[in-house]
């Protein structure tokens, strides 16, 4: 059954309609939540209401049907919630902050890098480390696998506003994690500082 | 500016670094991998869709209630809606031009109405039954005079005259 029809019943009451979907597509909305917020108290909070919402308003939804699947819906709506949590809690990163903490990043134990659950923190901290448009575009792309027409329709922005979003935090996490890369990254360190 | 748009110099990316995969990075960035769902959310959201519609009282629902209409039908509902609504307010103006028929009174008016009567009318008539006798009492006075013809004189000339339809004719 197709998620449009799935959300109409749900929205007038069918429960095992709206837990089929919720089942579908809860992965991709914490996931998402998860890794833009980097809390995971956050990310319950967006994944829920981002449903609640889904099943209150079924008509934001029916109104995008034709350009937009529930799957790129739900990744906006979750997107907008995190952005607005993120700028209540104030904890986006500035583009000031950048140069400072990419010192911090080079500085790192080269021996550490060898742990698993090190690596990941790295990652995790590199990936919040990207302004927050670029984060998006990052994770959408390289965890969700959107297509870069699907990240458009989920950031309100066009292909080639994600495409330079997409190679900038591309070549953002090179440098931060430089260290983790098994042979010399050919990105020019200097220029991505300017 | 947007807060949340980085004022980077870098604003035209190489086109073919774009969409090429970065299997590396990719394989980095995969060593990152989110917490699992708990039961916990999945029964808070479960809870919270049945607060929201199971529990809703009946007129709540039929208040907020949606139906969903295709579009040519609801195009025509608007029209036939907007169609009598204007005739209905045509109506009702020309009724207003016209001045309201006055309250029927009651007004008593004597007339005098002519009462036929019976009149009863006696004659009395006097029928003569045979041929009266000469001794039998006078003559009645309606008999006509006798003519004394003593004095006649005849003319010298005789002028006719023929009278025809009330014309005098020579």
């Amino acid at each position: 059954m197709t998620d449009e029809r799935l959300l109409e019943q749900a929205a007038s009451g069918d429960e095992t309609a709206f837990a089929v979907i919720y089942e579908r597509h809860r992965g991709l909305v914490f996931r998402f939540a998860y890794r833009l917020s980097q809390s995971r108290e956050m990310a319950e909070e967006i994944t829920h209401d981002c449903f609640l919402s889904l099943i209150k308003e079924p008509q934001r939804f029916k109104t995008q049907e034709q350009r937009a699947s529930l799957r790129t819906y739900l990744c906006a709506a979750a997107r907008n919630l995190a952005f607005k949590r993120l700028r209540r809690a104030g904890s986006e990163t500035a583009i000031d902050d950048f140069s400072e903490q990419l010192a911090t990043a080079e500085s790192q134990e080269p021996l550490r890098l060898l742990l698993d659950a090190e690596i990941s923190e790295a990652v995790r901290k590199a990936i919040g480390e990207l302004p927050p448009l670029q984060r998006e575009a990052l994770i959408l792309f390289e965890y969700e696998e959107l297509s870069l027409a699907e990240i458009a329709e989920v950031s309100g922005a066009d292909v080639g506003t994600v495409k330079s979003r997409l190679h900038r935090a591309r070549q953002r996490l090179r440098i931060l994690l430089a260290p983790y890369f098994k042979e010399g990254v050919g990105i020019n360190v200097e220029r991505c500082r300017l | 500016m947007n807060y949340l748009e980085e004022n980077s110099p870098d604003r035209n990316p190489k086109p073919a670094d774009e969409v090429v995969e970065d299997r590396e990075l990719k394989n980095l960035v995969g060593e990152w991998s989110p917490p699992a769902i708990t039961s916990s959310l999945d029964q808070r959201i479960l809870t919270s869709y049945r607060r929201q519609f199971l529990h809703r009282p009946a007129w709540l629902r039929w208040l907020t209630g949606s139906i969903s209409l295709p579009a040519p039908v609801a195009a025509a509902a608007a029209l036939l809606l907007c169609a009598t609504s204007y005739l209905a307010a045509r109506k009702a103006t020309s009724y207003s031009l016209e001045p309201a028929p006055a309250p029927p009174t009651v007004k008593f008016v004597e007339v005098p109405f002519p009462v036929v009567q019976q009149k009863i009318v006696t004659r009395v008539v006097y029928k003569q039954i045979g041929t009266p006798k000469a001794k039998e009492g006078p003559a009645p006075s309606s008999l006509p005079p006798r003519i004394d013809l003593a004095d006649f004189r005849p003319v010298s000339e005789i002028k006719i005259i023929v009278s025809h339809g009330g014309n005098d004719e020579k």
